[in-house]
């Protein structure tokens, strides 16, 4: 106890001459922290933009048995199929009375389709459809610029994205035709109203990519039946275990005699698509983490030569140590301590100092349309994000240079003689 | 005098001095080294973009797909809009006297299949170049494996595709030998698979008694891959139930054993029937017999290999798509704009048949000039040209084309500065404190100076020169430093960029950085000098006499 006392005491009393590391410091981890958020924003904008709206994701994903084991075996659509949910509406309206489901729908499997629309072919569109009963997934992350979003009439209809308007040219309530092939590989025509123009919360060039169609747009070239899809999204209330309700929804399922298998979302690997934009974005992060390791061997070497002055001016004290009796190894502990203190202390601040930083720049509400600008924050609003590994790394990083400069230079500054104490008194 | 007292003080104090001189030379040094980071990423992205994708300047016409703010993402016109090359034009384009060349380009989508009908990827993006113009329009497309050769005539049973190198998600290692990761089982399951397998197909483990270990039961299964006999290997129940894939795997197999039987004569039809796609073949039937065992056995993307490419018709009026077909084999791997979609490049006759274009068709003139610096001056020149011959054309130069390449570079800059600033003001941190330290130690000294006659401000004078002193030498230190290190990296490259091709970036070193370095040096320890001594500066003479007694 005596050690951490002592430590703090030499803290306050040398205030002055720590003030400089204790600012340093805190700089470093609050720029260190900064960039890191500046990450975690990218990643937010994108699983709540591109990816949320390309794979929808939720606790636990729902297939029909044995689809896990053949959808892993990387098979085809074709064999898929004999996998599929059958009379899921029944099924989604039981799961959704479930006491400890929040949410629960449809996601939909993409599908690559061709418009024909003015006379034009335009290809390459990865259409969903759009579950009404599930806001979520699609609704609540769109923002229509043009015309209305889909309803759930019997009208096939489809919205694209706002920046194709100019080549589509075909305006709201006007006609297209959707072509390519369904989920098993048949051709498929179909006529559909165009009923408006998305641009997405976070909007991302990618997303001029996709487009939505209704349920009845869907059925019509999905090859699907209107009761049959491939799988089911449920998100468990909150403070709900994952895997306590996966059981629990096996032993319903199982009372019923339904052919389900229910799979926590963290198990099921993501699309080519998606984890492609992922490993994009997380490269971008591990350069930001590589700048912070070099920011911080310079701010190592800077506190070195901060802490060996201060130990230069503090032979006095270090003398009296010594002749009261005190060990090299207590002392190397103690100043270790101090150090440590000092920069977790600044670290804090610095971390405090970056939250509201980050405070300031969200509620600012930067947002932009420029492409270029949309790749480099992964969505249409620039956000700094927070999560405990940005914050747990800076702290971590603020440690091992504590440590680095303990190593480096208390060895040498405890080198003092106790006649120092006696002959710089007199 | 005032040199005297500088040089005395600065001899005197050496030692406290010292670690600022390291603390500013590695600073200098560091500066220094991003200063030439940074202009050296900058200049060498640019000039990537420009050999690799967008040239210097581009004709296309007014409604090209390429003009859309984010290219195909928000542009999916599948009809290709032309671009008519005519001879004027050529004529004209050849007069203009910085232009070194100019290419016709037919650039579409398209999708590359296996023999098997597996597609590799997703759409790609074609560009049907000029063979004889293809070098030096786009230099940086340059092949960095094999035949270099792109021309095509019509008697060529395929026509050769160029394409970057295989990225890490479409290597295949394990196609031709077994490994264990291969198979699914674990644990109990897979001891239990491993004695079935040799139970059902005994002839492939020959002498093999009680359990075997994982090592030799995968040996034995990789000599059966060179067994021409597999297929009468195969445990009976495989002949007694239909199943597609195990159907598939044995057509595939007997198609490619009889090509090499017959000794084929085409280079495609021998890569068909070579030892190594024979193992392929008879590890996918092994694979098609144990599909809940064995992982799926996938194609690798080898050179020479035959493929065949679709391509979507050119006019884009017809509801339901019907591609054109073209054999092809990929004959070289090209350097690539890293991170972005790869280009497959093809030669643009072998294209104008299928799409119906004549020869002067096309949808964008690619023009190489002498110099980037020569551009908006070519710019002019050309788009005064097509506005009085009235041609709906545009010309687009290197920055507009290379949008996309600007946000990486944009972000990459940001980066650095942030680095240089924060370097920066870490350094005037700890300028201040060294300085501060200075003057506290020295107040006696300071103090007997002023006794002498000396006034404060003489002080500050001298004090500012020794810091100065201390700055020249430790930037030329540092520059000493930082140049070796930009020379270093000038020949071995930055690792880990992955912006770069080979994942390398060559740093060049400009004297005007050595400027850049001393200016921001010599400012930041002005300024960091500044808040001590001015301290100094309002001391009472009186006071620091008394603690000097």
């Amino acid at each position: 106890m005596l050690t951490p006392k002592l430590a703090f005491r030499n803290l306050l009393a040398h205030g002055q001459r720590n003030r400089v590391t204790f600012i340093a410091v805190g700089l470093v981890s609050c720029i260190i922290f900064l960039f890191l958020a500046f990450s975690d924003g990218e990643m937010e904008n994108l699983n709540t933009g591109m990816v949320a709206l390309t794979e929808p994701s939720s606790d636990i994903v729902v297939y029909a048995t044995g689809f896990k084991a053949v959808y892993d075996q990387d098979e085809d659509w074709k064999r898929l199929s004999d996998y599929s949910i059958k009379s899921y509406p029944d099924i989604l309206g039981s799961v959704r009375a479930l006491p400890f489901i929040r949410r629960a729908g449809v996601p939909t499997s993409g599908l690559v389709m061709n418009i024909l629309a003015a006379g034009e072919r335009h290809e390459n569109f990865f259409m969903r459809g759009v579950d009404p009963t599930a806001a979520w997934f699609v609704k609540d992350r769109v923002r229509i610029t043009e015309g209305e979003f889909l309803d759930a009439s019997n009208t096939p209809q489809i919205i694209l994205h706002y920046k194709t308007a100019p080549t589509i040219k075909v305006p709201p309530g006007g006609t297209v035709r959707l072509s390519g092939k369904d989920l098993f590989g048949q051709v498929v025509v179909q006529e559909a109203v165009l009923a408006g123009y998305f641009k997405g919360e976070q909007d991302q060039p990618s997303l001029g990519e996709l487009g939505f169609m209704n349920m009845a747009a869907y059925h019509a070239v999905s090859g699907f039946a209107p009761d049959e899809t491939m799988s089911l999204l449920v998100d468990v209330k909150k403070g709900e275990n994952v895997r306590s309700a996966i059981n629990k929804l096996r032993r319903w399922a199982r009372e019923r005699s339904l052919p389900l298998e229910f799979w926590d979302s963290n198990d099921i690997p993501k699309s080519l698509r998606v984890s492609d934009a992922l490993k994009i974005y997380s490269l971008f992060r591990l350069i930001l983490q590589a700048t912070s390791v070099i920011i911080l061997l310079i701010v190592t070497f800077g506190i070195m030569n901060v802490i060996s002055v201060n130990l230069y001016d503090r032979k006095r004290e270090i003398g009296t140590y010594y002749c009261l009796g005190s060990e090299k190894g207590f002392l190397v502990n103690l100043y270790t301590l101090e150090i440590l203190m000092l920069n977790l202390a600044s670290t804090i601040v610095g971390v405090l100092a970056g939250l509201g930083v980050r405070q300031i720049i969200n509620s600012l509400g930067l947002r932009s349309d420029a492409s270029a600008l949309q790749l480099v924050f992964a969505g249409s609003q620039f956000i700094l994000g927070f999560s405990a590994g940005s914050v747990l790394f800076v702290i971590i990083a603020m440690v091992v240079v504590t440590l680095l400069t303990a190593v480096t230079t208390l060895g040498k500054g405890l080198r003092v003689s106790p006649a120092t104490a006696l002959r710089e008194t007199e | 005098m005032y040199l005297k007292l500088m040089v005395r003080g600065l001899l005197r104090h050496r030692r406290s001095g010292k670690r600022l001189f390291v603390l500013l030379a590695l600073c200098s040094a560091a500066v220094l080294f991003f200063l030439g980071f940074r202009a050296s990423f900058a200049q060498r992205y640019q000039q990537l973009g420009i050999d690799l994708s967008t040239s210097h300047l581009q004709i296309m016409p007014a409604n090209s797909p390429k003009l859309a703010e984010d290219g195909n993402c928000t542009d999916h016109r599948q009809g290709l809009v032309l671009v008519n090359y005519t001879e004027e034009l050529e004529r004209f384009l050849h007069s203009i006297p910085q232009l070194e060349s100019a290419m016709l380009a037919v650039e579409t989508k398209g999708s590359v299949f296996t023999m098997e009908g597996d597609a590799i990827g997703s759409a790609i993006t074609l560009v049907g170049v000029d063979p004889q113009t293809f070098e030096r329009t786009l230099p940086g497309v340059r092949v960095v494996e094999g035949a270099p050769g792109l021309a095509w005539n019509k008697d060529m049973p395929d026509i050769a595709v160029f394409r970057p190198r295989p990225e890490l998600g479409e290597v295949v290692k394990d196609n031709d030998h077994f490994v264990r990761e291969n198979f699914r089982p674990k644990g109990k399951e897979w001891e239990v698979f491993k004695q079935s397998l040799v139970r059902e197909m005994p002839l492939l483990f020959q002498g093999a008694t009680g359990a075997m270990s994982d090592e030799s039961f995968i040996t034995s299964l990789d000599g059966a891959l060179s067994r021409a006999d597999l297929p009468q290997t195969l445990p009976r129940n495989t002949a007694e139930k239909y199943d597609y894939r195990v159907d598939d795997a044995l057509a595939a197999l007997e198609t490619s054993s009889s090509n090499r039987s017959a000794g084929a004569a085409d280079t495609a039809s021998s890569v068909l029937g070579s030892a190594n796609h024979l193992k392929v073949l008879r590890k996918r039937l092994i694979q098609a017999v144990y599909p809940d065992a064995i992982r799926p056995v996938r194609d690798t993307i080898t050179l020479d290999f035959p493929y065949t490419l679709a391509v979507p018709p050119a006019r884009g009026d017809d509801p339901v798509e019907r591609p054109y077909v073209l054999p092809i084999k990929l004959t070289a791997y090209v350097e690539r704009m890293p991170i972005f979609n790869p280009s497959y490049y093809v030669d643009a006759r072998a294209l104008r048949d299928p799409l119906g274009l004549n020869e002067r068709e096309g949808t964008n003139i690619y023009i190489r000039l002498s110099s980037t610096a020569d551009a908006p001056v070519a710019r002019k020149t050309i788009e005064s040209w097509l506005s009085a011959h009235e041609l709906p054309y545009v010309v687009r130069d290197y920055s507009e084309l290379g949008k996309l390449f600007s946000s990486v570079a944009m972000g990459f800059n940001f980066i650095l500065l942030i680095l240089i600033v924060l370097f920066v003001a870490i350094v005037m941190i700890f300028i201040v404190n060294s300085i501060l330290l200075a003057v506290a130690k020295r107040r006696r000294e300071i103090g007997t100076s002023i006794a002498i006659g000396l006034s404060p401000r003489g002080n500050m004078v001298v004090l500012l020169g020794e810091n100065l002193v201390l700055v020249l030498v430790s930037w030329a230190a540092g520059s000493i430093i930082g140049s070796a290190l930009l020379v270093f990296f000038h020949h071995t490259g930055i690792p880990g960029i992955i912006f770069m091709p080979g994942n390398r970036l060559l740093l060049d070193f400009h004297p005007l950085q050595l400027v850049a370095s001393f200016l921001i040096l010599i400012v930041t320890s002005g300024i960091a000098a500044l808040v001590p001594l001015r301290r100094l500066a309002g001391i009472k003479p009186v006071d620091l006499l008394k603690e000097a007694a």
